[in-house]
């Protein structure tokens, strides 16, 4: 009888405790009584679910041991993620068709402006190159990007196409994606460039030209949002450094505008918000890449969604200037000031997660 | 307000506890009385406003009654708007909710149904009129069972409402029923519906044997642990409010005969259609015929009790034709069969039972059920089937041996040869499970 009282005030505290947490910790203030309509209309009590839900006294902890648990009883999907200790990788639904039409349509008038050679560089996801991360069974109802590239390649006949898939796909056993961000690493982006070498007409330098370095082990990127309480290691930020010939690349932020210059790999940016800024400095819409000491005279304009900002300084290395447009921000303004023809090529690079899915690319370049 | 959330578990329930225990013994019934207010009020405003005017309807009209004696017509005829009110009420409220796909109102079976059994017991002379509204009130809204049940007789919840001391000792029997039902919600139910769900939205190519089988596997268990689970805590809580309530599910998966499942699956509505339908009709004492018909009409209705639906409709004729045939081709065959054999008899007629519950149409039930047996042309299995069910096979395996009576058995056990080991390994389990309940509500 003694054991059953002391038990049942045991898991009454159990009820009362979270409560007296929350009131402790200030928790009270954010509650307020309901309005008559939010009850009548049955928010207020979803606002309560959440407000508790948010300040819930060791949420982490509590989070934590679901997702263990859901991992250990066999869950590797959340989100459309799939996740395990070696990384997150986003399960890309089929791609929208009306939006491709449209950003390939985009692709095609904004090509027919200007008489410099056009190339076009769609880069696959994680879910489709590092497939051995993927649980076997699930493979067949993947998207099947190496396709869909094809098929986008085939529709634009006047773009020289960079074969990304491949090139990646030979290397999928290697650090090609963030395990914890849906972008390229640096050495997936080492690879992208030695693709694109063939149809850009340079000859990509193997990788004993470049000493790399790690400022940054403890990178946690955009997919820990989509599964929050994984269990994954974090990432390496790794960059890339022209070794031969006292080259020097320099970074000009914004400059159609305010411009200013920085050095290449701004380590500094490693403590932002996203450190992958690194590789090109904050998106300001259009930033160039300045190359002193070199041999080469060539203007490069690439457009792009950001997703493999890490590829431009190498492929800088064989150009007097690159200018990098990134269409998430690039302005009306900014895009009219560029006149593709006083460049020798042009490159647009996409991630098959930007092309298939956002009207980005449509809605930028259609209004040009 | 669902009963499996932050707001109720740890906001709600510690306010209730307190406040109902501060005041003195005589005034609870009035404090539950507020609480159920409240919480009504906080899950379904609307639904509130129009039980409450009801139930004082049928307050009213057995007042009235009262006044009649025993021969006057009157009193018959007031039983009959009584019951009539109910359930057009009940019907023509769930029908309109169905036919507009509206969430049908909180409480609405179990208030309405409440009154219709009020009506006939005062008739009867079963039950005493009612001379507190308050308590007529706290008895057709009582927060715990609106939910989901169980459903109850007027008269067993009325002389409950009486004062009674609180014990600390039976309360932890009731707190560990609360955390059962949460878990069984929360840690069971939400992730085989989430598979149900996805097997759902499978079309008709994409199907195949396997997820043909795995369908009513996960909709018979995904039932079973969502109602239960809910009952499980309006037991618990009315443990813990000082009103016994029965239980409405009994390990239905491990019945030895189909007979034996419909009294255990939703055994208060059973109960309920038994003492005002079956008895009245004269039970089995008028033959096979008649029988059958009793038979056939409660069981019919036991199967309409998830919603007016065609698929429902045949579900319960479903039930009546093997229970029927139990009773007069193969039950003397059955009795002499072992135990394990007549559970897996049950049991593959109640998953094939689900077919049809689940079906949105007599010809997808018939889709499924032909498939199953392999005869619709489909895959033995397919990747993606085989996939989610990887994802979802412990969840599956832990539903089916937490449906079965082995866990409450080994707790039995356990407390019959060290009680204090028991109530430590208690505490152990239980505090877990709530933690574990908890972080998967916050973590879906």
């Amino acid at each position: 009888m003694r054991s059953q009282k002391l038990l049942s005030v045991f898991l009454l505290l159990l009820f009362f405790v979270p409560g007296v947490l929350f009131a402790l910790s200030g928790g009270w203030q954010t509650l307020t009584l309901p309005s008559a309509a939010s009850i009548w209309d049955g928010t207020a009590a979803q606002w309560t679910e959440n407000i508790l839900a948010e300040s819930f006294a060791g949420k982490d902890f509590l989070c934590s041991a679901a997702a263990a648990l859901q991992t250990a009883l066999g869950r590797n999907q959340q989100n459309g993620c799939f996740y395990g200790e070696d990384g997150i990788l986003q399960n890309l639904p089929d791609a929208d068709e009306a939006i491709t039409a449209n950003n390939l349509q985009a692709l095609q008038a904004y090509s027919a402006q200007t008489s410099s050679p056009c190339y076009f560089l769609l880069s696959p996801t994680a879910a489709a190159i590092a497939q051995q991360k993927i649980p076997s069974l699930a493979l067949e109802s993947l998207f099947n990007q190496k396709l869909y590239i094809q098929r986008c390649y085939s529709s634009l006949s006047s773009f020289r196409t960079i074969d990304a898939y491949n090139g990646l796909f030979s290397h999928q056993s290697e650090y090609l994606f963030y395990r914890t961000d849906s972008r390229l690493t640096a050495l997936g982006c080492y690879y992208l460039y030695v693709s694109a070498g063939e149809k850009l007409g340079y000859t990509a330098r193997s990788m004993d030209y470049f000493s790399i370095s790690y400022p940054m082990h403890d990178y946690r990127g955009n997919l820990t949002q989509q599964v929050p309480y994984a269990q994954v290691e974090p990432d390496v930020i790794s960059l890339f450094h022209y070794q031969k010939h006292n080259r020097d690349i320099r970074l000009v932020q914004d400059p159609l505008g305010n411009a200013s210059a920085a050095p290449l790999y701004d380590t500094s940016l490693l403590k932002s918000s996203d450190p992958l800024q690194v590789y090109l400095g904050p998106n300001r819409g259009v930033t160039d890449l300045l190359v002193s000491e070199t041999p080469y005279d060539g203007r490069l304009l690439v457009l792009t969604d950001g997703s493999c900002n890490a590829l431009f300084p190498l492929i800088a290395i064989h150009y007097q200037q690159i200018r990098v447009v990134d269409l998430r921000s690039v302005t009306a303004d900014q895009l009219a000031q560029i006149n593709p023809d006083s460049f020798d090529q042009v490159l647009f690079a996409f991630s098959v997660e930007t092309f298939g899915y956002d009207s980005l690319v449509g809605d930028v370049l259609g209004e040009d | 307000m669902p009963l499996a959330s932050f707001t109720f578990l740890y906001l709600f329930l510690p306010v209730l506890l307190a406040v109902y225990y501060l005041f003195p013994q005589r005034m609870r019934y009035g404090v539950l009385l507020g609480i159920s207010l409240v919480f009504f009020l906080l899950g379904d405003p609307v639904s509130l406003l129009f039980l409450s005017v009801s139930a004082t309807v049928d307050y009213g009209l057995g007042l009235l009654m009262e006044h009649f004696d025993e021969q006057n017509p009157r009193r018959r005829a007031i039983m009959v708007v009584m019951v009539a009110k109910n359930l057009l009420f009940f019907f023509g409220v769930s029908c309109f909710c169905q036919l507009h796909g509206l969430q049908t109102p909180l409480g609405l079976a179990v208030c309405t149904l409440l009154g219709t059994g009020y009506a006939v017991d005062i008739y009867n002379g079963e039950a005493l009129y009612e001379h507190n509204w308050g308590k007529f009130l706290l008895a057709h809204i009582l927060f715990m069972k609106l939910p989901a049940g169980p459903l109850v007789r007027y008269r067993s919840l009325c002389e409950q409402f009486s004062p009674k001391k609180a014990d600390l000792a039976q309360m932890s029997e009731s707190i560990c029923l609360l955390i059962q039902g949460a878990a069984k919600q929360v840690i069971l139910g939400v992730p085989i519906q989430q598979l149900y769900t996805a097997l759902s939205g499978f079309s008709r190519s994409e199907h195949s044997v396997f997820s043909l089988w795995l369908m009513p596997l996960c909709a018979a268990m995904s039932l079973y642990f969502t109602l239960s689970g809910y009952c499980d805590m309006a037991r618990g809580l009315g443990g813990m409010f000082g009103v016994a309530l029965p239980r409405n599910f009994y390990y239905p998966y491990q019945s030895r005969s189909v007979t034996d499942f419909v009294g255990r699956f939703n055994i208060s509505v059973t109960a309920y259609l038994k003492t005002y339908i079956y008895h009245p009709l004269g039970e089995d004492s008028g033959g096979f015929a008649s029988a059958a018909l009793n038979i056939g009409l409660v069981t019919l209705l036991w199967g309409l009790w998830f919603g007016f639906r065609i698929n429902y409709l045949l579900w319960g004729l479903y039930f009546v034709l093997l229970i029927l045939l139990e009773r007069s081709v193969w039950g003397r065959i059955l009795v002499k069969l072992p135990v394990f054999l007549l559970r897996v008899y049950t049991f593959s007629l109640v998953l094939f039972s689900f077919v049809i519950f689940n079906g949105r149409s007599v010809g997808q039930s018939l889709f499924f059920f032909l498939g199953m047996l392999g005869l619709g042309g489909l895959a033995p299995a397919t990747s993606p089937v085989l996939y989610l069910a990887s994802q979802y096979a412990p969840y599956l395996i832990l539903a089916v041996l937490f449906s079965t009576s082995l866990p409450h058995s080994l707790k039995g056990a356990l407390r019959r040869k060290s009680p204090a080991a028991a109530a430590l390994a208690g505490a152990v389990c239980y505090g877990a499970l709530l933690i574990l309940t908890t972080g998967f509500l916050l973590h879906p």
